[in-house]
């Protein structure tokens, strides 16, 4: 029987992904009163939904992306349920392709969030085209995944920490003396 | 490490996968179905919204409180250095003031006795409520803001939103304690507008660039660069003479106009309570 504590820290453990994804959505959203900067600003949540998706899922779940999405769209004014939609496209992606990308390394993992937010991108424009009845101009949703992209690897290499580290706590509550 | 399948998980394995499949497919319907209401107009889906809205607009508003006093901090040093000159260039300014100052008395007393004459009907004087900007502009395909306050502060739908600079834009959502700004550059942003000088009027029309343009110009308009743009009142939702922008390129047809407010580096508004 693992005590109140203990089982308290599990849980804490198990939602740090979601609260991290959670705080990087916040920061996305948030007024910077920088000019232009919303309109190219690097996706951030989606990379953490990317990495904990594909190397720890269950961290991961889809009711969080769901939820994440509405609030996106809430905020950004977007058409309802449009990025919960993307967002649970975006995981069922991630989750056909784990067992092939999981044990590749870093680069072939960066290529894939690439093309994964290529997807993405074009699925948001094809789906505000819709809306708005007209085509919408990708320039600035270029830059963005462009910027996104860039900033993947700083962000895998310090969620590679942070998994290790509760991967490890975790093992030691669970089998530890 | 080797796993044990025990006879529970035999039994139950399936189960929860199968629940966990109906719960994604449950969401995915939800998602579509959200998104249908929105197409529609439905106003459930609008409920969601600003129900959602109300809820982030304050954890939204203490996030970008270090950015605010950042940019504060940035305002202020530039202000700073810039002080002695900005003093002088007052200074001057304050003197010419002055001269208009006793212009305009003489013109408001003969604009009085006029409408007196006249018997013209006096337009109801606007009121304003001040909000703070709590989002960013929203991303590449969006240009629209939330701000902290709702109905509850007074302001409503549809009424104009101004900084100091000029218009942002128009409320188009409203919460209790937030409301959404549909900011000018949208591609779903039309404002009625006049050019200054040679009194044109068009439609300022959003193209989600920084960048407006003129739409509905008369074939034969001769619009300069370097003209300003400002609101003529059509429609009833903005007063007139909001000074909007200023005309930047006039070509093959195309009028583009930069915006004087800059919504991305906007803290504190004014809502304009316009009573038409």
């Amino acid at each position: 029987m693992i005590p109140v504590g203990r089982r308290l820290e599990l849980i804490i453990l198990a939602s740090t992904p979601s609260l991290i994804t959670a705080a990087l959505a916040i920061f996305y959203l948030s007024s910077k009163h920088l000019s232009g900067l919303g309109q190219f600003m690097p996706a951030l949540p989606l990379i953490p939904v990317f990495y904990w998706g594909l190397s720890h899922s269950r961290d991961m779940p889809y009711w969080f992306v769901f939820a994440l999405g509405l609030v996106m769209d809430a905020v950004m004014g977007m058409p309802m349920g449009l990025s919960s939609l993307l967002y649970m496209i975006f995981l069922k992606l991630l989750h056909m392709q784990r067992r092939f990308i999981q044990k590749e390394g870093f680069i072939i993992k960066w290529g894939y969030f690439g093309a994964l937010l290529a997807v993405f991108n074009v699925l948001d424009a094809v789906g505000l085209a819709f809306f708005n009845t007209g085509p919408m101009d990708i320039g600035m949703a270029f830059l963005q995944w462009l910027l996104t992209v860039c900033c993947y690897p700083f962000f895998h290499k310090l969620f590679d920490a942070l998994a290790e580290h509760i991967q490890s706590r975790r093992w030691h509550i669970l089998h530890g003396s | 490490m080797v796993i044990k399948k025990t006879r529970a998980a035999y039994v139950f394995l399936p189960g929860k996968q199968w629940f966990s499949r109906a719960a994604v497919a449950l969401m995915v319907a939800c998602a579509g179905t959200l998104l249908m209401m929105s197409k529609a107009g439905n106003p459930t889906a609008t409920q969601i919204r600003t129900d959602i809205t109300d809820i982030v607009a304050p954890i939204l508003a203490v996030a970008s409180s270090p950015m605010d006093s950042l940019h504060d901090a940035g305002t202020w040093l530039s202000e700073m250095s810039q002080l002695r000159d900005e003093n002088a260039m007052l200074k001057t300014q304050n003197r010419q003031l002055l001269q208009w100052q006793a212009a305009a008395k003489e013109m408001e007393n003969e604009n009085h006795s006029l409408r007196e004459l006249m018997k013209v009907v006096p337009s109801q004087k606007s009121s304003y409520i001040t909000a703070r900007f709590v989002s960013d502009v929203g991303g590449p395909y969006m240009h629209s803001a939330l701000v902290n306050g709702g109905s509850s502060q007074g302001i409503k739908k549809d009424e104009a939103v101004i900084n100091e600079n000029g218009l942002l834009g128009r409320v188009i959502d409203i919460g209790d304690n937030s409301a959404r700004i549909l900011l000018l550059g949208d591609i779903n942003s039309r404002v009625p507008v006049v050019t200054e000088q040679t009194q044109e009027k068009s439609i300022l029309s959003g193209n989600n660039s920084d960048w407006p343009t003129l739409a509905y110009l008369p074939a034969t308009a001769k619009i300069a660069i370097g003209e300003r743009v400002i609101t003529s009142g059509d429609g009833g939702i903005f007063p007139p003479g909001i000074p909007v922008g200023v005309v930047i390129s006039a070509e093959a047809g195309m009028v583009k106009v930069q915006p004087f407010a800059d919504a991305a580096k906007a803290e504190y508004v004014s809502v304009i309570d316009y009573a038409f």
